[in-house]
């Protein structure tokens, strides 16, 4: 009788101790991205697969424009503009290219500022979820997502005559 | 417990959830365009715009409620086993109380984990219609467009299909997303480099391009006192100078109008480059002439 209630007991603990594990790492999984506040550290962690990316905490950067938690333009220059956003909790980044004497120059120089501010490597960068679209006045070229120049699956950039 | 009324449980349980899970799956293929808005959001979960996400965040609440059931059967149990004082009917009355609790918590987890060692994706559940065309591959973005247009919706941020169908804008959030996408590329600080008054001020602005002389008065702006020489008509701003693309095409590069009142015109600007705003300001457009404040985009990405 009293290994029965030892096997129940057991039972119970191990219980108790899976639902204390999954809501304790949920919790850690939840404030590893913080998704709701403006993040105050140093660093953003970005969930990718199973992995983090750590990138800088954009919304600190001197050159940022805080909208909202959503939206962040964290450079706007003539010809390109560099957002982060985090719509859905889900943080994402664009970048806009609106013009220049050679849209590829001017790709090049958005993506060497966005790796620049971000504090990242090419391979980090292509993990994450980044856009490039164009916005060229007076040219309607259908809207579509080129990429970064350097990841896989990129577009080239339309020439202008 | 007889055998018949052990199948005659088991038989009732069996339909019930058949109709709560395949009757609705059912309803929603049959319906692809079906925008689903529950009323009263699931306790732990966020409001869902689609119903697979609906199902899915039902399930695991289901889940987290037979956990919970589950201990607290176990912990009747084991008071009653340790009240029973020895009586032996008692005994067997709270081992069973016990043994049913961990085989219906085993059995629920079972069907779950079984699914999910065979193949993950045997537990996500998907409508043919939801975005799912568009690619997920990180950094590779949008490749393709949805809603029968050739342009690419944005598969995150505010002009993707997924953020649209949690605004006004749900009801058309496929050809929507391809509009937004057209319009500012989803840039929500996007000022036009066309739509420019001759002092090179832009007077449409973010995701949707609202016009601010004359569509902005949803956000709060007054375009006659913002801008000059504006009244109703269309022609108080024709075109002051023309450029030409690249393709040869002539297209105005300023309008006739100025800005006069400066303070107001950035409070504007501010409040349209904010995406839920412009968002917001789009709805009221959408609602009066569906796709037509944006036909020039609506044209190009064969949005109707």
């Amino acid at each position: 009788m009293k290994k029965k209630a030892l096997i129940l007991s057991v039972i119970i603990i191990a219980l108790l101790l899976i639902l204390f594990l999954v809501l304790f790492f949920k919790n850690k999984q939840n404030s590893s991205v913080p998704t709701n506040t403006i993040p105050t550290s140093d660093k953003i962690l970005l969930p990718i697969g199973k992995d983090n990316v750590s990138v800088n905490n954009y919304y600190k950067e001197p050159s940022s424009v805080i909208i909202d938690e959503k939206d962040v333009v964290m450079e706007k220059n003539e010809n390109y503009d560099i957002l982060a956003y985090n719509y859905n909790n889900k943080r994402s980044f664009l970048i806009s290219i609106k013009g220049g004497d050679s849209l590829e120059a001017t790709r090049q120089l958005a993506e060497s500022a966005f790796l620049q501010k971000l504090g990242i490597t090419k391979e980090q960068a292509c993990l994450l979820n980044v856009s490039m679209t164009l916005v060229i006045p007076g040219e309607n070229f259908p809207a579509q997502d080129y990429g970064l120049s350097f990841c896989p699956n990129s577009k080239a950039l339309p020439l202008l005559k | 417990m007889s055998t018949l009324k052990k199948v005659f449980i088991f038989s009732s349980l069996g339909l019930a959830l058949l109709f709560i899970f395949i009757f609705p799956l059912l309803i929603v293929s049959a319906a692809p365009n079906l925008n689903y808005a529950p009323m009263e959001t699931l306790p732990g979960f966020a409001k869902t715009a689609d119903f697979a996400t609906f199902i899915s965040n039902l399930y695991k609440f289901g889940i987290w409620t037979v956990g919970i059931c589950a201990l607290v059967m176990i912990v009747i149990g084991g008071y009653m086993y340790a009240a029973s004082g020895g009586n032996n009917a008692s005994m067997e009355k709270a081992k069973g109380f016990i043994t049913d609790a961990i085989v219906g918590l085993i059995l629920a987890l079972l069907a779950y984990l079984i699914l999910y060692i065979i193949n993950p994706e045997l537990v996500k559940i998907k409508m043919g219609t939801t975005p799912t065309t568009v690619s997920t591959t990180p950094g590779t973005g949008i490749p393709g467009g949805t809603g029968g247009g050739t342009c690419a919706a944005p598969t995150s941020g505010p002009c993707s299909v997924e953020n649209l169908k949690s605004t006004c804008l749900a009801s058309k959030a496929d050809g929507m997303a391809q509009i937004c996408a057209q319009e500012s590329g989803g840039n929500t600080s996007l000022e036009s480099g066309t739509d420019l008054c001759m002092d090179n001020n832009s007077f449409s602005i973010g995701l949707f391009q609202v016009n601010m002389i004359n569509s902005a008065s949803s956000a709060g702006c007054n375009g006659s006192a913002i801008f000059s020489g504006v009244g109703s008509s269309s022609s108080s701003y024709d075109c002051f100078d023309h450029k030409t693309n690249s393709k040869g095409v002539s297209y105005c590069a300023h309008r006739n109008c100025k800005v006069i009142d400066t303070a107001k015109y950035n409070e504007c600007k501010s409040k349209l480059m904010n995406g839920s705003a412009n968002i917001t300001a789009a709805c009221s457009l959408s609602s009066s002439g569906g796709y037509g404040p944006w036909s020039t985009s609506a044209k190009i990405c064969g949005v109707n």
